[in-house]
């Protein structure tokens, strides 16, 4: 090797450290070339600075050692220039220089001079240096690898928390779905979001909604969205009541949650048919009942705790049973809306959104008006917890009638009966129409049929535990004391029933292009007096008389026998047309 | 500390006192202020004056805590909450779970 071959490459041995020498000095050059080539290094040569930083551009170099006087580009500039290339990788550089001047050393420091090394330089304090910089360089290296790693694994957690939100959005149909009846505002505070909100019609026509908050945020408070979902849909599906999917539901989560968890929700059954609204409130805000003119006429507060926390032996899953008028809107919130602060830590608070909805409730825009509202409030405050708000509209019982899910085809028509008795032990304990509907569906596949023969059979059979084996008075209905004073009546007296038996038939027969459905209901009560009920019927629609109006609207035969005891009704079914 | 606690009768007894934000940051020093110094069925009053703010997480923590001296209304108290605070345990119908004064 001789002085003035500036830029030979000594070796290629891509496992040693490349070693780029920035040297004009011949002598010098030698002397460090010889030096590192002991220690087992590349080396490349350069005798200005522009040649070395060519020649670190073109190799994968290590380490540098650059002499500060040279040619052209001094080694300051060099160094800096070298140190700029190498963004975020580390390699070294250490400075070979002649003078001993503080100032000269602190420029050293300043262009990014990792080390200094005074000439002519000792091979063993060269090799103490050099060992000293490759450590720090490993530790670089490592941390870098590290860094990369996790931003990795990082970029992998929020594509997958994505594609999750996406899956989950759609299963819980978060895109604030609405229908004429329910019309639902859920922002998320995470991707994930606490809150839950399912709505889904009942099988006879009414309207059923959960609105829920887990506790905490994110993935683990929306975790627990994914049972109640299923069991909130299936069993309103069924047929089962408010109070079947409390238990079911306290039940789920006491097994699923953790001690420091628990699900607030409240359910709300809206039954157009009979003006009724079934509450159950657990640990959730005020339920709102508004007047047509924005008056509030009654607020629900929780009377039970949040679910997951207590067993069911300790729950009361009975639901409030409120009457409501045409025209009346119900509102629930989750604690999100109420507490969301504004700059000067006020909460949004009951009083506020009770103004805000009593001035706005015939606005078509509600929900962006309160959403504008609440952002005008917060300012640009971080929001700390989810905001829902769901609206459910009592528009009549006509809707009912609009209402209807996918078409399924019903199976060939079969001819099949079934007779179920219930004795007063059974009649206390066990609903029959969620067992009688699955019955009609997976029988017959009358899916397409369900809400009127869950009608038929809710009607019959509520008729004749009500009325047959309690003795209730259906006149008591009449007046909204009387309303409330009845179903506490039927509670009492049906957790109080020893005796009585009802009988339930289902004969179905078939028909070209369709079938009959008979429904008899038989109890072992006093009967009534069948022939002044049709009487009255005729003339005037009572709150009381509702329920056999309706049979008589969908059913094609009705008739009472053995002292009103019995009843036979007849529901004939077509293929081509439900109705 | 926003928690504290004193024990009395060998771990029969314990009173804690949070102050400050009650939520989810309060998390180990709640557990801390009684795990290994009572056992079930020991009396535990839980001092509220201080506390300013409390968010669910806090609901979760006394639930807990009720766990651990069992599951009965009457073991835990919970005392001397401002009138926001005691609202948030009224309306969590948590008067049910606890006794509240």
């Amino acid at each position: 090797m001789k002085g003035d071959d500036s830029t030979g490459v000594s070796s290629v041995d891509s496992e040693k450290l490349v070693f780029l020498v920035v040297e004009d000095d011949a002598t010098n050059q030698m002397l460090l070339r010889r030096a590192l080539g002991r220690m087992g290094y590349e080396v490349l040569l350069a005798i200005d600075g522009e040649t070395g930083i060519r020649l670190f551009e073109e190799h994968q170099v290590d380490m540098v050692l650059m002499d500060l006087e040279l040619p052209g580009m001094d080694g300051y500039e060099a160094t800096a220039r070298i140190k700029e290339m190498s963004g975020d990788d580390f390699v070294p550089v250490i400075i070979l220089t002649g003078a001993t001047d503080d100032a000269e050393l602190a420029r050293c420091v300043e262009v990014g001079g990792d080390d200094f090394l005074t000439k002519p330089c000792s091979p063993v304090v060269l090799a103490a240096r050099i060992d000293a910089l490759c450590r720090i360089r490993s530790l670089h290296r490592e941390k870098k690898q590290q860094h990369d790693l996790v931003s990795q694994h990082q970029a992998r957690l929020i594509r997958e928390q994505e594609v999750a939100e996406r899956l989950f959005s759609s299963m819980l149909n978060r895109d604030g779905a609405t229908s004429d009846v329910v019309k639902c505002m859920v922002s998320p505070a995470s991707i994930f979001n606490g809150d839950v909100v399912l709505h889904a019609e009942t099988p006879s026509g009414g309207v059923r909604v959960l609105v829920g908050d887990f506790t905490g945020h994110g993935l683990q408070a929306a975790i627990g969205a994914l049972p109640v979902t299923d069991i909130f849909r299936s069993m309103t599906d069924k047929g089962f009541t408010i109070t079947d999917v409390v238990r079911e539901l306290n039940q789920k989560l006491c097994t699923i949650l953790p001690t420091r968890m628990f699900f607030a929700c409240a359910l709300l059954e809206l039954d157009p048919e009979y003006d009724r609204l079934l509450l159950w409130n657990g640990g959730m805000p005020d339920v709102i009942v508004m007047e047509q003119g924005g008056v509030i006429r009654k607020r629900l507060v929780a009377k039970h705790v949040a679910l997951g926390i207590q067993s069911n032996d300790r729950l009361d899953p009975t639901p409030e049973d409120i009457p409501i008028e045409v025209g009346e809107r119900v509102y629930l919130v989750s604690d999100g809306i109420l507490e969301a602060t504004n700059a000067a830590s006020e909460m949004f608070s009951q009083e506020r959104l009770e103004a805000f909805l009593s001035a706005n409730v015939a606005s078509e825009d509600l929900f962006e008006e309160l959403g504008e509202m609440l952002l005008e409030f917060t300012g640009h405050t971080e929001q700390d917890d989810d905001f829902t708000l769901v609206e459910v509209r009592h528009q009549g019982r006509s809707h009912a009638e609009g209402s209807s899910s996918a078409p399924k085809v019903a199976r060939v028509p079969l001819h099949w009966c079934v007779e179920l008795c219930f004795d007063a032990d059974a009649l206390r304990e066990v609903d029959p129409l969620p067992l009688l509907m699955q019955l009609t569906i997976d029988l017959q596949g009358l899916q397409e049929h369900s809400e009127r023969i869950y009608m038929l059979l809710a009607e019959l059979f509520f008729n004749s535990l009500d009325h047959g084996i309690l003795g209730l008075d259906s006149g008591l209905k009449e007046s909204p004391q009387g309303f409330s004073e009845y179903y506490s009546q039927r509670a009492k007296r049906l957790s109080d029933l020893r005796e009585g038996r009802i009988a339930i038939a289902l004969r179905h027969e078939a028909r070209s292009e369709g079938g009959c459905l008979h429904i008899s209901v038989e109890d072992t009560g006093r009967g009534f007096d069948f022939e002044q009920h049709t009487r009255s019927m005729a003339n005037n629609l009572t709150k009381s008389g509702r329920g056999l109006a309706l049979i008589h609207n969908i059913a094609q035969q009705i008739a009472y026998s053995k002292g009103g005891t019995r009843v036979d009704v007849a529901y004939v079914w077509h293929h081509s047309q439900p109705d | 500390m926003a928690v504290t606690s004193e024990g009395s009768r060998e771990g029969k007894e314990l009173t804690i006192r949070v102050s400050g934000r009650f939520d989810f940051s309060l998390h180990e020093e709640f557990q801390n202020a009684y795990s290994g110094l009572v056992e079930a069925g020991a009396q535990v009053v839980v001092d509220l004056e201080h506390v300013d703010y409390m968010d669910s997480s806090a609901l979760g923590m006394l639930l807990l805590l009720r766990e651990h001296v069992g599951e009965d209304s009457s073991h835990v108290q919970l005392i001397n909450g401002n009138p926001e605070i005691r609202n948030i345990l009224y309306v969590s119908n948590f008067d049910q779970l606890f006794k509240i004064e």
